[in-house]
């Protein structure tokens, strides 16, 4: 039942002002939940306005029915007290005094990475975000990332493609699908992974919860991996985070044109690690012994002729149809087929626009 | 003292048999027209009127009805002018009235007494011809048209003392001969070719398919990446009419006036480009006395629509039913109109609300909720109907002067041809000519895959996630294209290229 009291805290804004020092003062959150006025005026920095604030906001809670609400909903609470805390998360300057989570328990997971970058990701950002995510968790490693549009979803489905576990941090209440468009995504990582949030339901996504959730998911990682941002990226505050609690720093370089090139060779340019493959982070993460699958490089033999001639004029950057069938010089109606043929066997990608990129 | 001539009136396409009755009696001096005539009925008095007089014959004072029979029948236009003007000559001598009910006549008169051209001319000579009428009376402009139907005596002529004379044997006048289809001058003579368009490859390949199975193709790219151009040069691939399909061409044209005096025929498949603003009845067809719309008048060719998501919702989504069926019916209060719709539609439009979403020079500046709301104005069930969609990039500077252009319409028309004559042949039915009009029954029938194209297209379903609708169009379009390599069956290369036609949907990453 004590966890029914942590509820109700999170519940009353005006506590949250001084969540650690009311906390602290008492034995339990139920006590707290109970307290008069002159017990909260005891409290070093607690204002007899403050308290009369408190006070009025707990009287307007129903807090059965919310309690009630987040059993149905399947949300567990995780309280810092509790045991089985993320110990990483627990080091931070400030870290979350209460975690709503869906799904499996966090402390299953070993070491963690977060992957994060734009959400106006590239065809190419979103291929290298996926392949990441995709190698990191095959050697054991947990993704963690914001459920975001662009890189973040990437990298949650690339984790998630073989059966790899996953966290995402949102920024509002569980109740609150954002962005909409992710609701799938959402339902697969509390099945395979866990979604948590330091907000209780109800909570919208406001522009200033992000900010702090970031600093969630650089605490619960090992090292934060930029692949895409523009220079006033939401990516880069999550590094200032990681900065900040002493996590690794990882950047993905890309294209020198392209503007979501700069906020990975801006951290690049201040000494952040260059990664070209999962093997980059696992080596300076210490975890090598976690062998990340290699390529199939003898998929690439089973290849024909002419197919190997397209997936070489491709390179690793994207090309419109009609470069290819001009660098080339091969019919049109041959292109095409081969690259369907290439398409279907996984070697590249298909972006807007008839544009191509090649993916392994 | 009574006469009788005939003339014809159109309703649709189809033209029917009026009888003009002319009563001269003693009375008031007065003219009246009755059955069911329109304005343009009524005012032909006042022409009539004049004409005669005009031409130095004399008007009868006397009390004057003229009958449009059968009554029931609305009328419309001008083209009774000249009948009623022979009726009246007739009923008072003037003219002889031996031969008068072997011809047809039809035509508007001019307050000079001259014949004016009408509009609808080929469903009335078709018309004449199945009444086993001699000969048919028509304004010299529209005598061309009438010439192409054979086996009728068609009389041109310029004023009224011309008929007069023709029919008292003083004038001989020569019946007009038809016109052969003369199409080779006058399609070479059009000053745009597919060379023009430098790269677009794929699109042009593209576009050829089409041309080749008739499917509707579209077209989607930033603004400036040459869609309009590449859809106005569609009309100098696609194959040849068959004289049957430019009759039926020719009809539409004629009963909409759209006719040119000197062509006659129209021998070119029409390409018809109605600005985004049109109507529903605009593009259908319409009016109180209906009339074919763009459709029709794209019939046996192109419909082009620029700007695809900017027609208005409701105008979209009346081309559903002629998009399948190839006619189009029209139901007003005073009839119920069949029209021809059969037309390839080639649809152009940004990819999305700003225009340069996946453009290489330019960002895009759309949300995804954005893009998702500029796509959804294209309904599900009109995506159905499109078998091919292409991308049309547009190209940076330097490839824009260092391309070389690519084949000419020619060669390519040449190939499509060969196509059409090869599809016309294996698809053996009389109501389908080319390959975009197959039904799910005969894309079983006609579709033979062989078995690595099976594999293969098993295959590609699961890994790029078709839907049911996308299978049949891709089978079309791969019978297209082994049609256009003369292989009787599908190859897995003519799936594989096939597959690139398909729409791309996914833009949920973006």
């Amino acid at each position: 039942m004590e966890k029914k009291y942590w509820l109700g805290l999170k519940l009353v804004p005006a506590i949250d002002k001084r969540f650690s020092k009311i906390i602290n003062f008492y034995e339990t959150a139920e006590e707290v939940w109970y307290a008069k006025k002159e017990s909260f005026l005891k409290i070093y920095g607690v204002s007899s306005e403050l308290a009369n604030e408190i006070i009025k906001q707990r009287e307007s809670i129903d807090l059965d029915k919310n309690w009630q609400r987040h059993k149905k909903m399947g949300i567990e609470i995780l309280t810092i007290y509790d045991d089985n805390y993320p110990p990483l998360l627990k080091e931070i300057p400030n870290p979350p005094n209460v975690l709503f989570f869906k799904g499996d328990l966090i402390e299953k997971y070993s070491e963690a990475v977060a992957i994060v970058g734009s959400r106006r990701a590239t065809a190419y950002g979103v291929a290298l975000a996926e392949e990441l995510a995709l190698n990191l968790s095959e050697a054991g490693v947990t993704i963690v990332s914001g459920v975001a549009r662009g890189i973040d979803s990437s990298a949650h489905r690339g984790a998630l493609k073989d059966k790899g576990s996953t966290i995402g941090v949102l920024g509002c209440g569980h109740d609150v699908i954002y962005p909409p468009e992710n609701k799938r995504l959402y339902e697969t990582i509390s099945q395979q992974g866990s979604l948590i949030s330091e907000y209780p339901i109800g909570t919208r996504p406001l522009k200033w919860n992000f900010p702090a959730r970031n600093r969630i998911i650089s605490g619960l990682s090992r090292g934060v991996v930029v692949v895409e941002a523009s220079e006033k990226s939401g990516a880069l505050i999550t590094v200032d985070f990681a900065l900040e609690q002493g996590r690794e720093v990882f950047a993905v370089p890309g294209n020198t044109k392209n503007i979501l090139s700069k906020g990975p060779h801006k951290l690049l340019k201040s000494g952040a690690c260059l990664i070209e493959t999962s093997q980059d982070i696992l080596e300076e993460l210490g975890l090598s012994h976690l062998v990340s699958s290699q390529l199939q490089t003898d998929r690439l033999a089973k290849l024909n002729e002419e197919e190997q001639k397209i997936l070489a004029c491709l390179g690793w950057e994207q090309k419109y149809i009609d470069e290819i069938i001009r660098d080339l010089d091969i019919n049109p109606s041959k292109t095409a087929s081969l690259l369907t043929t290439l398409e279907i066997k996984g070697f590249i990608k298909q972006d807007i626009g008839k544009k191509y990129l090649r993916i392994h | 003292m009574l006469a009788k001539t005939e003339s014809c009136s159109v309703l649709g396409m189809e033209a029917s048999l009026i009888e003009v009755e002319v009563d001269i009696s003693n009375g008031l001096p007065a003219f009246n027209i009755v059955g069911l005539p329109d304005t343009a009925i009524q005012e032909s008095r006042e022409r009539v009127r004049s004409g005669i007089t005009n031409s130095e014959f004399e008007f009868p004072l006397k009390r004057i009805t003229v009958n449009l029979a059968p009554a029931d029948l609305r009328k419309e236009g001008p083209s009774f002018d000249l009948s009623i003007a022979i009726g009246i000559l007739a009923a008072t001598k003037q003219i002889s009235r031996e031969k008068l009910l072997d011809y047809l006549f039809v035509g508007e008169l001019s307050l000079t007494g001259g014949v004016r051209p009408v509009s609808g001319i080929l469903s009335m000579a078709i018309c004449a011809k199945s009444q086993k009428k001699k000969g048919f009376i028509v304004p010299k402009d529209n005598a061309n048209e009438a010439a192409l139907i054979q086996g009728l005596e068609v009389i041109p002529v310029t004023s009224l003392n011309e008929v007069v004379d023709f029919f008292s044997g003083e004038k001989q006048i020569k019946p007009a001969t038809g016109v052969s289809l003369g199409i080779s001058e006058e399609s070479s003579s059009i000053d745009v070719d597919f060379s023009d368009i430098k790269g677009q490859e794929h699109a042009k390949r593209a576009l050829e398919i089409a041309a080749a199975g008739g499917h509707n193709v579209l077209m989607v790219g930033p603004p400036g990446s040459g869609k309009t151009m590449l859809a106005r040069r569609m009309s100098t691939i696609v194959p040849d009419m068959t004289f049957e399909e430019a009759i039926e061409v020719t009809k539409i044209y004629s009963v909409s006036g759209m006719l040119s005096s000197k062509k006659g025929l129209v021998s070119t498949r029409p390409f018809r480009a109605p600005h985004h603003t049109v109507s529903p009845a605009g593009l259908v067809g319409g009016g109180q006395f209906p009339r074919p719309g763009e459709i029709s008048l794209s019939h046996n060719g192109v419909l082009f629509l620029d700007e695809f998501p900017e027609f208005s919702r409701s105008v979209l989504e009346v081309l559903r039913q002629p998009l399948e069926d190839g006619i189009v019916t029209i139901s007003r209060a005073s009839s119920t109109l069949t029209f021809p719709a059969k037309f390839m539609m080639i649809a152009a439009m940004n990819p999305c609300k700003c225009g340069y979403l996946g453009d290489k020079l330019k960002e895009c500046t759309c949300s995804p909720s954005h893009i998702r709301k500029y796509r959804s104005k294209i309904s599900g069930p009109l995506m159905d109907r499109i078998d091919i969609q292409i991308e049309v990039p547009r190209l940076t500077k330097n490839e824009l002067i260092g391309i070389s252009t690519g084949e000419s319409s020619k060669k390519i028309k040449c190939r499509v041809q060969k196509t059409r004559d090869r599809q016309r042949k294996n698809l053996d039915s009389k109501n389908i000519t080319c390959n975009s009009q197959m039904s799910p029954r005969m894309i079983k029938k006609y579709c033979n895959l062989s078995d690595s194209a099976q594999d293969f297209l098993e295959n590609a379903i699961d890994k790029l996630g078709l839907s049911g609708r996308a299978y049949d169009k891709i089978l079309k379009i791969s019978k297209t294209i082994s049609d256009l390599d003369e292989k009787n069956t599908i190859e897995t290369e003519h799936l594989a290229e096939a597959l690139q036609y398909r729409c791309f949907e996914n833009v949920s990453n973006y």
